[in-house]
């Protein structure tokens, strides 16, 4: 698949890089402790020793947002994962086979669907416990409908075109004519699809940990963060402020992504 | 005598109701449309049958029961051959869109070795020079190539596999004249360099006078005549092929 440049594109990719390096790098090294506490420099204003300033215990804000992002990122990396590929498989077999088996997966996807993501995820995490492996499969599963939706509707296009019918001519098996010859020309839809997704996971994880049932401390999630720093909106500002920026950014850098990908492959303009 | 290399016989079919519960395949209503009519006919090797008539006839609907591309129908068809070719009308859906020139033959040509068809035959450059194409394509992809270029990697990937019969359903119909004119040529040198029967279908007597031996007319899923092309073309029995002669001049 080509995608043509674009300035979307380029901005996208290069906040994405930037953010992406910053959140590696804070996996490793931050330039304080994270759960270091120091009861001297407790909600200081922004400075050169401390970029985001420090929260009610004294830790650098900077330091928590850059490990909190890694955090939310990881889980929607993961959920992303769970859901596009549990997706693909779905929504490809639906597409390509039809029949009965399609229509009620596909109704099963509708009634996910119905119900907001974060509603059914708060029910399962109360029901079996947070930590960051229950958060990520439990979004993961309620993300797979989407992707199947994209996903089956792509291949069930492709799946008349003369191209294909060629291919089954030429004696290629139906895996290969799923995986080789159908699923490439989903890309188009499925790579938007997976920028968006990833973007929801994010809120969505952010959203549960903001509830209190997402991330628990003294692990830092962009959530929790949130949810503490509000007490503190008077006295420390800048805590609320730089993770909130933290989200926006994050989501903002794949939306660019998201938006370049669809005009370079001329699905932006509807 | 020649040896035939397709024998269909009595072969009538119908579209009717739809009865998936999802799906493309849309019927016509309640009821049952006949749309190939007791059709029977035979090609010879290395003969190119032309199939005339005008859309709706059923000339795809019976080329996609001669490749057994999911059309129910009733009486038999005998191939043979192994695994017969077709060529699209459109050469716009008929490479796919996210793969290479290169990529769809070399694809066409694993196909091919998986039926164990190894022996001698050509490579991706040599097939792509037989239809005429420089090898800079084998890494174009379709969108960069012209509607005559695209039939040309289409015929590429159809004789690839080395088939004797090729099913050619309007491949000309959807380019200019003058690229018409090219292709029909490549097809008749193609035809005489790997001995193959062609099965092609038109709307346009003048191609089919052209390119053919015989010819079928056919008219709402009948073949109303049949015979040389040049007896045909010279002195029509049946009316509607006459209408359809006149139409040309």
């Amino acid at each position: 698949m080509k995608i043509r440049k674009n300035g979307f594109l380029k901005t996208g990719e290069i906040m994405s890089l930037v953010l992406a390096t910053v959140i590696v790098t804070g996996f490793f090294w931050t330039p304080y402790g994270t759960t270091a506490m120091n009861a001297a420099e407790k909600t200081l204003p922004p400075s050169l020793h401390h970029l985001l300033g420090t929260d009610n215990f004294g830790r650098d804000v900077f330091s928590r947002v850059i490990s909190g992002a890694g955090t939310s990122f990881l889980i929607a990396l993961g959920v992303v994962a769970v859901g596009c590929i549990g997706g693909v498989l779905i929504g490809s077999l639906c597409g390509y086979f039809g029949g009965i088996a399609d229509a009620v997966l596909m109704r099963v996807c509708d009634a996910i669907t119905a119900f907001p993501a974060i509603l059914l995820a708060l029910v399962v995490v109360s029901l079996f416990g947070g930590g960051m492996a229950n958060i990520l499969l439990c979004l993961g599963l309620l993300f797979i409908p989407s992707f199947a939706r994209v996903v089956r509707t792509e291949v069930a296009r492709v799946r008349d075109m003369n191209y294909i019918q060629s291919a089954r001519l030429m004696g290629v098996s139906t895996g290969r004519i799923l995986l080789r010859h159908i699923l490439p020309n989903t890309f188009p839809v499925l790579l938007p699809a997976v920028t968006i997704g990833f973007n929801n996971a994010v809120l969505a994880e952010a959203s549960m940990s903001f509830l209190g049932v997402g991330i628990q401390p003294p692990q830092a999630s962009l959530g929790s963060m949130l949810k503490d720093s509000q007490t503190y909106l008077n006295t420390a500002p800048w805590y609320a402020l730089g993770t909130g920026g933290m989200i926006v950014l994050l989501v903002l850098a794949v939306s660019l992504l998201s938006e370049g990908i669809q005009q370079g492959t001329g699905r932006g303009q509807v | 005598m020649t040896e035939s290399v397709l024998e269909v016989r009595h072969v009538s079919s119908y579209y009717t109701k739809a009865r998936r519960l999802s799906g493309t395949h849309s019927g016509f209503g309640e009821r049952d449309m006949q749309v190939l009519r007791d059709v029977t006919f035979s090609i010879q090797k290395g003969e190119t049958l032309g199939l005339v008539g005008e859309s709706g006839s059923g000339k795809t609907t019976l080329c996609r029961a001669v490749l057994g591309l999911g059309m129910d129908y009733e009486g038999e068809i005998i191939h043979h051959t192994d695994h017969p070719q077709m060529v699209f009308q459109d050469p716009y859906s008929s490479l796919n869109p996210a793969r290479t020139v290169g990529w769809t033959l070399r694809e066409a040509l694993r196909a091919g070795e998986r039926r164990g068809k190894r022996a001698s035959r050509p490579l991706v450059p040599e097939i792509l020079g037989q239809v005429g194409l420089s090898e800079e394509y084998i890494d174009r992809y379709p969108y960069e190539l012209s509607g005559g270029q695209r039939q040309r990697v289409c015929i590429a990937a159809a004789v690839i596999q080395r088939p004797q019969l090729i099913l050619l359903d309007e491949p000309v119909s959807a380019l200019d004249v003058t690229i018409q004119a090219q292709i029909l040529r490549l097809l008749v040198r193609l035809k005489k360099e790997f001995g193959l029967s062609y099965l092609f279908i038109s709307h346009d007597l003048n191609v089919i006078y052209q390119i053919c031996d015989r010819v079928l007319v056919m008219k709402q899923g009948e073949i109303v005549e049949s015979g040389d092309v040049r007896q045909v073309y010279e002195d029509p029995q049946h009316d509607y092929t006459k209408m359809l002669l006149a139409a040309v001049d």
